[in-house]
């Protein structure tokens, strides 16, 4: 949600989709998607050798300030999906009702947690 | 962060300093040697064999074993501790109430494993970024002596999540710094330890963006907020993380 949110701010739509299925999927209308994801991945998936790759590949594209921030964001968030899955809070009120299409298009009813969200009351 | 390819800004570091300084020190429930030696175990965790069968299989609880943890801090932990860090650490969408309420049997309460719970996230987060950054992981801090504090939010109430959680609305003093009008959940979900909730700001202030502009969406940093979100929302899908 918080990615349509920021691209809404800039005049752009943006797909999805990348976010589950993978860094081949993002939508290039994110401006260096495509390295970012695969770094992401990286950090959480890959090797030494995949990482050091795909580091490279972002300082290339988004210069070493935003690198930085880059590796700032993924250790962040390694942390907040952690917080939320171990103590099983659900989603606020207003972030239930703003993702009912985007939950359902991606499939994240599925998962573990979903059970703790009430259904969107609209 | 000498060994990073890229020069660290200031905030940065800082940030990743105070935390392992705070880390070091008594906690609200944990000692200061109990708090290094739970990041140790959460580090610990990356390479657990066991955690990877129980990942494996149909519950986590239909398989028994040991946790690797580092010599180093045997002994100092309850086992019950080191078990929910772990699966907290590697298998966090499966962590249940009933796993946390049993922690009881061992003299533990709900609020141990909330600051357990805030130390492990914390020392995560440094640690990914810092392999991300290509630099080396912290050294653990020297553990400072003294008694935890032991003060438990008298308006903390369960019924919300697994844990107790302070009220949506602007916190009573002494924790009137955590929020203001209307905590969010993810504010909320540590609550139960303050101080769990406040070293959660320190970081996501250096290595997101700060709370006063969470949700402002023109806000972000030398890379843009779009591609921040992109990189939140990926780190999330892979962690099978619903929220």
């Amino acid at each position: 949600m918080m990615l349509s949110l920021s691209m809404q701010e800039k005049g752009k739509e943006v797909d999805l989709t990348g976010l589950v299925s993978g860094a081949e999927d993002v939508d290039d209308r994110v401006p260096h998607g495509k390295a970012l994801a695969r770094f992401a991945e990286a950090v959480l998936q890959g090797s030494d050798s995949e990482l050091s790759e795909a580091r490279l590949a972002v300082i290339e594209a988004v210069g070493g300030e935003a690198f930085v921030d880059a590796a700032g964001v993924v250790g962040n968030f390694e942390r907040m999906v952690r917080v939320a899955d171990a103590t099983g809070i659900p989603l606020d009120a207003a972030s239930t009702e703003m993702t009912v299409d985007i939950r359902e298009k991606l499939g994240l009813n599925d998962y573990a947690m979903a059970s703790r969200t009430p259904p969107a009351k609209g | 962060m000498a060994h990073c390819p890229v020069p660290v800004r200031d905030d940065f570091s800082a940030a990743h300093a105070l935390f392992l300084t705070r880390l070091s020190m008594p906690g609200t429930w944990w000692t200061g040697a109990e708090r290094v030696a739970i990041a140790a175990a959460t580090r610990s965790a990356r390479a657990c064999v066991f955690c990877e069968e129980r990942k494996a299989a149909l519950s986590p609880y239909a398989v028994s074993g040991t946790h690797t943890i580092d010599p180093q801090f045997a002994g100092i932990l309850p086992t019950a501790i080191i078990d929910i860090i772990h699966l907290a650490t590697t298998d966090a969408t499966r962590m249940t109430q009933a796993a946390i309420e049993k922690l009881a049997d061992e003299g533990l309460s709900d609020a141990h494993y909330v600051e357990a719970l805030g130390i492990t996230a914390a020392i995560r987060s440094v640690d990914q970024a810092c392999r991300g950054l290509g630099a080396p992981l912290h050294q653990l801090p020297t553990p400072i002596e003294g008694e935890p504090s032991r003060v438990r939010p008298a308006d903390a109430a369960p019924g919300e999540a697994f844990i107790p959680m302070l009220p949506a609305d602007y916190p009573a003093a002494p924790n009137d710094d955590l929020w203001d009008e209307l905590g969010a959940f993810g504010l909320r979900a540590m609550s139960l330890v303050p101080d769990a909730v406040r070293d959660l700001l320190l970081l996501s202030a250096a290595q997101y963006v700060g709370i006063d502009v969470a949700f402002d969406m023109s806000k972000g940093r030398t890379l843009g907020r779009e591609q921040m979100e992109l990189l939140a929302g990926r780190v999330s899908a892979i962690n099978d993380c619903f929220y």
